[in-house]
């Protein structure tokens, strides 16, 4: 592949691990790819795909099986041209665009009391402050979800503009509207199906943790694979909101997201929000307290899979569901159905565990 | 019940093996494609792009930092400025700081005499633990205080994944990770900061190898000592900015040792103990983003302020008070750490050294900034008289106790090179779980610092340089 050339993706030949991780991360079939640039020292490569660059080594990048896309070989360098592409030339001239950053209220610090978590421990009256509601905020890698975090609790966690930066969960406490939050920092993850360390963490905080809300933070400037751990996630609870981060530089990339829309086919609501200054905070919230409440009415959009997969699952699942008995702390039937077709190990073995002490409870009630 | 739980929960899996050997597609593929499949979907209904961006800054930008002309130098050249910037700025606050603290130090001795207090108990509080604190503070905050700001600056544009991208080469030679460079980042600040970023790697055998090396990286704790050393040995004058070009160039030495010997080390241990092929990389590049400067800034520098006063108030006035219950309780005619250093002071001699200087990283173990301290009790305590009013008078002192420029540059490579501090160690037996990697990571730094300065002091003196 040269350089600016895009490509669409025919398949993976990787197997396993190795490609989930590049579909994860934005290498799936029939997505188009470019190659913009090359490191000094010529081996990993940046790929321009689904809205993100991708740096992969030779290794990896050989087992992508590519065709060259004769219509769109020219410029390369937008890293939007897979969203181009899908767009018919200005057939809605009244396309709307609400995402103007100025559109959004700014948050008033006299609205949302800010408590230190460290507050509570030094005056030794933990017990006295007991948080209403549990949120959990995933989201992909450098998203800002911690800069969500610091805006929302008054935290300093640091922050930084690359991959990777939360490697631990934090917590912290919000109030708003007079309901005290506790907000968990989540470390990024492109995917549920964890394969590494602090993603294992995050899947077992949203699987297990049971968290009241869930607030899957995305990156608006790069939605299409955000949209892969939003639709993780809403398998995984319907009580989650989706924070549509960063809109301020989507709005500078151009790119208009119908909110609206984008909340009625997700099935959950959609909020934009720019973390760094602020913006949109208190929506979130009022988002966030109304799902909680459950005067939200909830109706998460599940994928449909192949045939094949459907059948099984359709043959496991009764069984999967009298052995939870329903157990919030236990995923929804459906999806353990899904992960054990999976096979993802680890996943697997936190599961069994899980479920011998769900059924054995069962059988103890039985 | 009970017992019929099992055996279903194995006809379910019956079912599902069964299922996936009749299947002639891939049930955890189509799975995944499905989901991206949906993502697309709902994508091409409600997310538009209009022409007309050109993503100009990040990629103008990346043209230049990734650049196969200048991508490197421009990375050396960053570093550069920003240990040329720390010098320039650290030098002022310090000798002010450095005043203000000593001066505080005969009024708080003079206080203690009018409340009669005992002879032992103002030598441990102010010659013992007040000093250190003293020390830490001056020498080791303005430093600290400015380099790291900088470095957020880097970090928050978004440099440090590029940096990853141009040294992965390296790093897939020497069969490890990539993403090895941005724990190494991450080790700057500190060690223990640095080893729990290695979660970041996702194969276990290169993530052990990012923990084992992060000691390599001079942290928090050891850079201003190497300033300092540097400063005192390493070049002519004081002030002047052709000192200053030489303490930079000095500082990237120390860089530039640790990533060789971090690679040297990768390489020695992915082809001996951790065999195995690199793995996967896969990093983003982010966009650049504007760094909020000013908040930046000051949030940066008011938590490494707070993270230096705390490890000075946790760590060296308590190593203060030891040392100088060391270096004043004598057993048979002299003090423990006069004996000490006599034990250490042969190998010491071989690696360039003295007994004193050993025993002072011996004793630093806790924690990094608490070295030179230590080293200047145990100086004052073996017979030579010290009033330390400024860098000079301790460079005088240094001087008076044998150290010459080759003590200083072995004293240099040893800091780089040796052990990790007590938390950095702790932290990687947490990462690891592992007593003996724990311990591997404890000597193997030891050996490699001490086999480095063995060689550099042995060449130094036969070929009769000092």
């Amino acid at each position: 592949m040269s350089l600016h050339v895009t490509c669409r993706i025919r398949r993976l030949a990787s197997r396993d691990q190795a490609r989930q991780r590049l579909l994860h991360i934005g290498f799936a079939p029939t997505a188009q790819v470019t190659p913009i640039r090359r490191s000094p020292a010529g081996d990993p490569t940046a790929y321009s795909v689904s809205g993100a660059v991708v740096a992969l080594r030779k290794e990896q990048a050989d087992e992508i099986i590519v065709t060259v896309n004769p219509q769109r070989s020219d410029t390369g360098l937008s890293s939007d041209d897979d969203i181009l592409t899908h767009l018919s030339p200005h057939s809605n001239p009244t396309f709307f665009c609400p995402m103007k950053p100025y559109l959004f209220n700014k948050p008033t610090n006299c609205t949302r009391t800010r408590i230190p978590c460290s507050l509570p421990l030094i005056m030794g009256s933990r017990s006295k402050l007991n948080p209403k509601y549990t949120v959990a905020l995933a989201g992909n890698p450098n998203t800002g979800k911690s800069a969500l975090f610091n805006a929302l609790t008054g935290l300093n966690q640091h922050t930084g503009n690359w991959p990777g930066k939360t490697v631990a969960v934090a917590e912290g406490l919000s109030m708003h509207n007079g309901t005290l939050f506790r907000l968990i920092d989540l470390p990024g993850t492109y995917s549920l199906l964890a394969s590494s360390k602090e993603e294992e963490v995050a899947r077992d905080v949203i699987c297990f943790g049971n968290p009241d809300v869930t607030v899957v933070v995305t990156d608006a400037t790069c939605l299409k694979r955000n949209l892969n751990l939003v639709m993780e996630v809403l398998e995984i609870t319907s009580k989650a909101v989706v924070a549509l981060n960063l809109v301020d530089e989507a709005y500078r990339k151009k790119i208009s997201i119908d909110i609206r829309g984008l909340s009625s086919s997700l099935g959950v609501p959609v909020i934009p929000t720019v973390a760094r200054q602020g913006w949109g905070l208190e929506k979130l919230m009022d988002t966030v307290q109304a799902v909680a409440d459950g005067h939200h009415r909830q109706n998460p959009f599940y994928p449909t899979y192949h045939e094949d997969v459907e059948k099984v699952v359709s043959l496991i699942e009764p069984w999967i569901e009298k052995t939870i008995h329903g157990n919030p702390y236990l995923p929804p039937a459906r999806w353990i159905a899904l992960r054990l077709l999976d096979g993802d190990p680890g996943l697997i073995e936190e599961l069994f565990k899980r479920f011998q002490k769900a059924s054995s409870e069962g059988g103890m009630s039985a | 019940m009970m017992s019929m739980i099992p055996s279903s929960l194995q006809d379910v899996m019956r079912i599902v093996k069964e299922a996936k050997l009749s299947s002639e597609i891939e049930f955890s593929d189509a799975i995944a494609e499905s989901v991206h499949k949906s993502a697309e979907d709902i994508c091409k209904t409600n997310v538009h792009s209009h022409s007309g961006y050109d993503q100009n800054l990040t990629a103008r930008l990346d043209n230049i930092l990734t650049s196969r002309l200048i991508g490197y130098p421009i990375m050396i050249l960053l570093l550069a400025v920003v240990f040329w910037i720390t010098l320039l700025g650290a030098n002022w606050p310090s000798s002010i700081l450095f005043r203000i603290l000593f001066s505080v130090e005969n009024h708080l001795i003079n206080f203690l005499k009018y409340l009669k207090a005992p002879e032992w108990f103002v030598g441990m509080t102010v010659f013992g633990a007040y000093r250190s604190l003293a020390w830490v503070v001056s020498v080791m905050l303005p430093p600290i205080a400015i380099f790291f700001p900088c470095f957020t600056l880097l970090e928050d544009l978004g440099y440090l994944p590029r940096i990853a991208f141009n040294l992965d080469t390296l790093f897939k030679r020497v069969g490890s990770h990539g993403k090895q460079a941005l724990t190494m980042c991450m080790g700057f600040g500190c060690n223990a900061a640095g080893v729990v970023s290695c979660r970041i790697i996702d194969s276990p055998r290169e993530r052990l190898i990012a923990c084992l090396t992060n000691t390599f990286v001079p942290c928090n704790g050891r850079f201003p000592a190497i300033i300092l050393v540097s400063t005192m040995f390493l070049r002519t004058n004081v002030i002047s900015a052709r000192g200053l070009g030489t303490t930079t160039i000095w500082l990237l030495f120390s860089v530039f040792l640790g990533v060789t010997v971090t690679l040297i080390v990768s390489w020695a241990l992915s082809r001996t103990v951790l065999k195995g092929v690199p793995s996967a990389f896969a990093i983003e590049l982010p966009p650049y983003r504007q760094p909020q400067i000013a908040k930046t800034l000051i949030r940066s520098f008011l938590d490494r302020t707070v993270f230096v006063l705390a490890r000075a108030a946790a760590v060296a006035a308590p190593a203060g008070i030891v040392t100088w219950v060391l270096a004043n309780t004598s057993f048979q005619g002299a003090s423990l750490l006069l004996r000490l250093a006599k034990i250490l002071s042969p190998l010491g001699n071989a690696i360039g050294l003295d007994g004193f200087i050993l025993a002072a990283f011996l004793l630093g173990l806790p924690a990094n900034e608490i070295v030179l301290p230590i080293l200047i009790m145990g100086y004052s305590s073996g017979g030579v008289i010290v009033d330390i009013e400024s860098l000079s008078a301790f460079r005088s002192l240094l001087v008076s106790c044998g150290w010459t420029s080759r003590t200083a540059l072995c004293f240099i490579i040893f800091s780089v090179l040796h052990y990790p501090c007590a938390t950095t160690l702790w932290t990687i037996w947490h990462e690891t779980r592992d007593f003996k990697w724990t311990l591997f990571g404890a000597f193997m730094p030891f050996v490699i610092a001490s086999g480095a300065c063995f060689l550099v002091a042995q060449v130094s003196l036969l070929s009769g340089i000092t």
